[in-house]
């Protein structure tokens, strides 16, 4: 009795010790041998909403899986989504409205051939009807990320940006959003970028971008502060966050303690295995989270570079 | 029509107890997946070798991201493909590409493992052939094929000819663009320089895994270039009075809008094999998915990683003069 009790103690204390590293969010539930991405939290962090795709992200599925009595509840597909192909749900700091892209037709059955951002509000019985965004365009609009003002980032590979894709902003204007302004420099440059995050506040923008000369691989995460009204320079946030492989899907707690993004760091990418791998070990390396399709995965806050 | 009991026994009995396990009760003028569950899984596979006799299958399990290979192998016992297992001398480095000659005396592969002591503990070697005798049951420990074949680049996909001309893939400089493919005839039992195949089949693009048949009457080939259907394509050039002919798409339904790869004519001369990364999905459902819908279309194959591909040799209808 003494020993469980001594052992629940040593259990409740690890939850609230320190991720200085890395880790998988959600192993075996929602981080799995299936690629996962974007993961967004209900304010009070009991409700998660996130992605899982076909390995050649062709097709996506935004799910819900729910915190009860401390573990993460079998995900079920979310009542939006399932049946076109859906992506980035982001939560409004509030938690009524869930924001998402999709390739899910405005008019008509056929999907359309890019992204659009949607937004679904919380009603009395669930989810209400996906509702289409005055500022979409016929180039794609990803990542939709929203302060608590209501001004709406997200990522648009539409004609006239600094490059190959960019972060726009749009304000919220008799509810809807019309009109849309490149962020600009420092946080656009030649390359794409691709995946946005914003601070309700307002204060503090993520982003994934490609090709940058301070790169670690493909798609990686950068930071940038906002100092006296405009954004700082774009800092890389290091060889902890980023991998050889995609990072991206930056998203940052309600209470601002953890930082969670997408990564498909895992198996593969190492020069040589440290010993050989029998059909067992191979098999568990592959059918496994970590096995370099996406993942979720969580750092404490001031792990970041500052 | 519906198979009767006596029907099904009459089709059995069309197999003859000399066919080889790969060998299809009917026609196979569609492309089917191989050994769906064992061979061809939810993970990546790709990359089949048969032992002349049919009845060992040596291929590539790989990761997600097809950066790290290992040969693995399955048996034919009992009337199915046993659980495979790592190949004894894979499992550590990247090792992929298997071939087996048509007397099933040599296994050829590619390999990134050190070549001696001193790049064992180096980084960003490049990859060789290699070769192992057979052994008994087994195979003989693998040896660098050397030079001229290999270079200071990489080298993919070793298939060989009947009178012992090697063809393969290669980054070495002095090609058309990124990579080539070369062969490089035997010659007094020694390679000679290796020959760039010219513009019938290399382009400023990727060409690499090239089949040649065993009277190097036609090569089938996997490049990645703007005349594909996406990703890889598999492509077809004959070789008449000495030269060769402008290489033509292997058409639907060989190549699809994801990768094609590892062309091989089974040891029968009936089948064609290859991998490819197609996907049962579209854009859209019919009906909205439920979890374990998805669960069961991501974890099956046709999820997009590689799978294993059987068709007749005849439905590519291959015409050498």
């Amino acid at each position: 009795m003494l020993k469980s009790s001594l052992f629940i103690l040593v259990l409740s204390v690890s939850v609230h010790a320190q991720l200085s590293e890395p880790r998988i969010f959600g192993e075996g539930v929602i981080s799995t041998r299936d690629y996962e991405s974007s993961i967004t939290f209900t304010p009070d962090g009991k409700v998660a909403y996130f992605v899982k795709s076909t390995p050649d992200l062709s097709f996506r599925v935004i799910l819900m899986s729910r915190l009860e009595k401390g573990k993460w509840t079998t995900p079920e597909v979310a009542s939006f989504s399932g049946e076109y192909s859906d992506s980035d749900p982001c939560f409004s700091p509030d938690g009524t409205k869930l924001y998402f892209a999709s390739r899910r037709p405005v008019e008509g059955t056929a999907p359309k051939a890019d992204n659009d951002i949607w937004v679904v509000e919380k009603t009395s019985s669930g989810w209400g009807a996906p509702r289409h965004l005055s500022m979409n365009t016929a180039s794609q609009e990803t990542s939709p990320a929203v302060t608590a003002d209501g001004t709406l980032y997200f990522s648009s590979n539409r004609p006239g940006g600094k490059g190959a894709a960019d972060i726009y902003r749009a304000k919220l204007v008799n509810g809807d959003y019309t009109a849309a302004e490149n962020v600009g420099e420092p946080i656009n440059a030649p390359g794409p970028e691709v995946q946005v995050f914003v601070t309700p506040e307002d204060d503090m923008l993520i982003l994934a971008a490609l090709g940058r000369p301070d790169g670690q691989g493909s798609l990686d995460l950068y930071l940038s502060r906002r100092v006296d009204g405009a954004w700082s320079k774009v800092i890389n946030l290091g060889n902890k966050i980023n991998s050889q492989g995609v990072d991206s899907a930056p998203r940052i707690s309600a209470d601002r303690h953890t930082f969670y993004w997408t990564s498909t760091r895992g198996y593969g990418f190492e020069e040589q295995q440290a010993k050989r791998l029998s059909y067992k070990e191979l098999s568990g390396k592959l059918q496994g989270a970590g096995n370099s399709l996406g993942d979720i995965y969580q750092i404490d806050m001031s792990a970041l570079p500052h | 029509m519906r198979l009767t009991p006596l029907i099904i026994c009459f089709l059995c009995a069309c197999l003859w107890p000399n066919d080889p396990p790969y060998a299809s009760k009917q026609p196979l003028t569609e492309p089917a997946i191989f050994a769906s569950g064992v061979i061809s899984t939810a993970d990546f596979d790709s990359h089949p070798a048969f032992t002349p006799d049919g009845k060992t299958l040596y291929f590539l399990r790989s990761s997600p991201t097809f950066n790290f290979w290992t040969i693995v192998e399955s048996h034919f016992e009992n009337n199915h493909w046993s659980t495979p297992e790592v190949l004894p001398i894979s499992g550590q480095y990247r090792d992929a590409d298997p071939f087996i000659t048509r007397d099933g005396k040599r296994f050829y592969f590619i390999s990134d493992r050190p070549k001696d002591a001193a790049s064992a503990s180096g980084t960003g070697r490049s990859l060789d052939i290699w070769f192992m005798e057979r052994s008994g049951n087994g195979w003989a420990p693998p040896q660098n094929v050397g030079e001229p074949v290999n270079s200071a680049g990489n080298e993919w996909y070793p298939t060989i000819a009947q009178d012992g001309t090697i063809y393969f893939g290669s980054d070495r400089p002095g090609g058309k663009g990124r990579t080539d493919i070369y062969r490089s005839r035997l010659v007094d039992g020694k390679y000679t320089e290796p020959e760039n195949l010219g513009d019938a089949i290399n382009s400023q693009f990727e060409e690499f895994e090239p089949y040649i048949s065993p009277d190097q009457k036609y090569l089938i080939f996997m490049a990645q270039r703007p005349d594909g259907r996406g990703g890889s394509d598999l492509f077809i050039s004959y070789q008449r009075d000495g030269s060769w002919t402008k290489a033509t798409n292997l058409g639907d339904k060989i190549n699809s809008s994801g990768s094609e790869y590892s062309p091989l004519v089974s040891p029968d001369g009936k089948y064609f094999f290859w991998s490819s990364t197609r996907t049962a999905a579209s854009t859209s459902q019919t009906k909205r998915l439920t979890y374990d819908d998805l669960l069961n279309r991501l974890r099956n194959p046709g999820n997009g990683l590689g799978d294993i591909y059987q068709i007749d040799l005849s439905a590519l209808n291959i015409q050498p003069q």
